[in-house]
């Protein structure tokens, strides 16, 4: 697709058409006007060539007759150095008549001649050259006595030729076509500006629309263009538009508050451990202070640990392609193993764990990453369930759908409204961060996990207080 | 002087808390920010050191409530966020500085010294009475160019009450700035602080930089001014 503007094309094309157009219609007209100025031109030669030979069958064809002609007709200029000519043969090709204007002009022979019910118009040039128009018709002179006497009237037939120089008609034709050429020009002159001004007038909303796309960046993707008072084809793209800047817009927040998250997540235990260590560098502790000083830093050094470690697997799960395992594990195997390390905390919090998957429920994927995403999931349970409540799993088999497994638990704060933000990294309903030791990625763990293995995850509240985690093994 | 930590990690609110105290300032602590707010509104604090990232109630908007509910003491905003926006955010919603984690806990002494130096009108860190010289940068008073080796609940009190020299200080104002809520001091403790400061700084011969006022207080007097 060629690269030139828009407006230049649809200029260029609109004046080429209208140019062409323009030229057609005008050279059309001009045919047709032609055409209908000689056959009015043809008419009235061949009423009055008609009337001449009705003339001419009457009277006896002799010196005065021309004269006669000529007064009888006075508005065929048959007068000496006139425009109208007539001439007469008779039928051995004799010249019997002409008109005072064709004087040392006369036609030569006879030209094919028509009758008066099938007349005959031709342009002809005169022997002195002069271009002329002339209608021929054949008519029989009145009888004389000898030809009476012989009985054969129908033998003597004259050729009667009427005609006009054509210096009028063709000035009159070319004034024409002038005219149209003129009229035509100047029309198409006038197409041509309201074309150029209209088009760019018309484009004009889509210059405003271009200079006002050129504002928005990075720092200005809260802008929305204005949907009313556009018109019909650019409403639209202004939605699109709209649309496209709002999802930027949050991916765009998404990843600052990623990228403050992260800073606070990381800063948070380097500033808990230097604070320890430079207070107990200027005001060195006691015994007791220097046990609780170490073990302050342990749980620092486990818990940086741990984020790095939680970290670098979403880093892995997002940038390395995991190949498609084909091995099958028992479900309820992966969950009493997966719920091991966070039954200690359960019980501390007084969570009951009411999941009872019946053996031979096999699902398909990598043993490992299964393990880690059912972790995560019961993982998240554990540390975020309303105290002394029940953790349950629901595994459901259908013939189409798959395997599907749904841990639920109950919740005290959590909101609708936050789910979709629940797989994003770090965050929690809970602002702040250093309450527990929960790093705020096991969700996104979860939503990692389950894309690499090929699972649907899906987080949910079916109803107020619960929280429901489902994942779907595809058949 | 008597600072507000509102800090919700354990770990870096008991070793800050623990520097402050070492440096000579009463404490107090508040791990979310519910507490923290009305323990601000609560007392008369120098200077109040609040993280943003709190249970409960978020910084800002305690911030936020704290100054609307008339409160002016000077507040340091202690967080791990950097970004530019983030401090504007701070300052705007009338914080008086912002320090980023991780700090050195140096810089952070500096800040709240600087900020208690605000609310008391005073730019130097070096300070003239009569023959004494404070640097309350140091926190040390000498006399003759040679320090005076002053405890530090003593030197907290003698800076106090420099800071508001020329004005009655109550017993229980004193007591207020000088300990935190997890002190309890006996009912004459002020009486004996200001009797062991009297006998350091004090000349033979002299009237005593510290005045008594009979059922009100005491009073630093002197004419000298800030170095």
């Amino acid at each position: 697709m060629s690269n030139a503007s828009i407006r230049k094309r649809l200029i260029g094309r609109l004046l080429v058409g209208m140019v062409a157009i323009s030229a057609i219609s005008n050279v059309g007209l001009y045919l047709y006007l032609r055409e209908e100025l000689l056959e009015q031109y043809d008419e009235a030669l061949l009423t009055e060539a008609r009337a001449v030979a009705g003339m001419l069958s009457s009277e006896d064809i002799d010196e005065d007759l021309p004269a006669l002609i000529d007064r009888s007709f006075p508005r065929m200029h048959l007068g000496a150095q006139e425009s109208g000519f007539l001439q007469v043969w008779d039928d051995s090709g004799a010249v019997v008549l002409r008109s005072p204007s064709l004087a040392g002009r006369d036609m030569a022979a006879a030209p094919t001649a028509g009758r008066v019910d099938k007349p005959v118009v031709l342009d002809l040039t005169l022997p002195d050259g002069s271009a002329g128009r002339a209608t021929t018709l054949s008519f029989q002179p009145p009888l004389d006595d000898e030809t009476a006497r012989a009985s054969q009237p129908a033998q003597r037939t004259c050729v009667l030729m009427l005609g006009e120089l054509r210096e009028e008609l063709d000035e009159t034709l070319s004034h024409l076509a002038l005219a149209l050429s003129l009229s035509g020009g100047a029309l198409t002159a006038a197409a041509v500006a309201l074309v150029v001004l209209g088009v760019r007038r018309e484009l004009k909303p889509l210059n405003e629309f271009s200079e006002q796309m050129a504002r928005v960046d990075a720092n200005t993707l809260a802008y929305r263009f204005a949907e009313t008072g556009l018109s019909e084809e650019l409403r639209p793209i202004s939605r699109r538009l709209n649309d496209l800047l709002a999802r930027l817009d949050e991916s765009f927040n998404r990843e600052r508050r990623f990228s403050a998250n992260v800073a606070h997540e990381l800063r948070t235990p380097i500033a808990e451990l230097r604070s320890m260590i430079e207070v107990a560098i200027k005001w060195p502790p006691d015994e007791p202070g220097v046990a609780r000083l170490h073990a302050g830093i342990l749980e620092v050094a486990q818990r940086m640990s741990r984020l790095v470690e939680a970290m670098l697997s979403l880093i892995r799960l997002q940038q390395t392609p995991v190949p498609a395992a084909t091995e099958r594990h028992d479900l309820a195997e992966l969950v009493v193993s997966a719920w091991a390390p966070h039954a200690a905390l359960a019980r501390e919090r007084g969570l009951e764990q009411a999941c009872r998957i019946a053996p031979g429920i096999c699902v398909t994927g990598d043993r490992t990453m299964l393990e880690a995403l059912l972790s995560n999931v019961l993982g998240n349970a554990v540390q975020h369930a309303t105290p002394g409540t029940r953790i349950t799993c629901d595994v459901a088999l259908e013939e189409h759908a798959g395997v599907s497994l749904t841990i639920s638990n109950a919740t005290a704060d959590l909101q609708p409204e936050d789910l979709a933000r629940l797989g994003e990294p770090f965050w929690r309903k809970d602002a702040a961060r250093t309450r527990g030791e929960h790093l705020g990625l096991g969700l996104s763990l979860v939503r990692d996990y389950a894309k690499a293995l090929q699972i649907d995850s899906r987080f949910a509240m079916p109803k107020p207080g619960t929280f429901e985690v489902e994942l779907r093994w595809r058949p | 002087m008597r600072l507000l930590l509102v800090e919700d990690s354990p770990r870096l609110s008991e070793a800050v808390s623990t520097g402050l105290r070492k440096s000579g300032y009463a404490v107090d602590v508040a791990n979310d920010g519910p507490t923290g707010l009305w323990q601000a509104q609560s007392h008369d604090y120098d200077a109040i050191v609040l993280d943003l990232m709190l249970p409960g109630l978020d910084g800002l908007t305690l911030l936020d409530r704290l100054r609307n509910s008339g409160k002016q003491t000077h507040v340091l905003i202690l967080t791990a966020r950097d970004a530019v926006e983030e401090r504007v955010k701070g300052l705007r919603a009338g914080a008086d500085d912002y320090l980023v984690k991780p700090f050195a806990f140096d810089e952070l002494l500096a800040r709240v010294e600087a900020l208690i130096r605000r609310k008391h009108v005073v730019k130097s860190t070096s300070l003239r009475v009569r023959e004494l010289v404070v640097d309350t940068a140091a926190r040390t008073v000498s006399r003759d160019g040679v320090v005076l080796d002053l405890p530090s609940r003593q030197y907290a009190l003698f800076e106090y009450l420099l800071l508001r020299r020329g004005t009655v200080v109550s017993r229980s104002e004193i007591e207020s700035h000088l300990y935190d809520s997890l002190a309890e001091p006996m009912s004459n403790v002020v009486d004996a602080t200001v009797y062991a400061l009297r006998k350091r700084i004090d000349v033979p011969g002299k009237t005593s930089l510290i005045q008594t006022r009979r059922g009100m207080g005491y009073i630093m007097v002197s004419d000298d001014e800030a170095r």
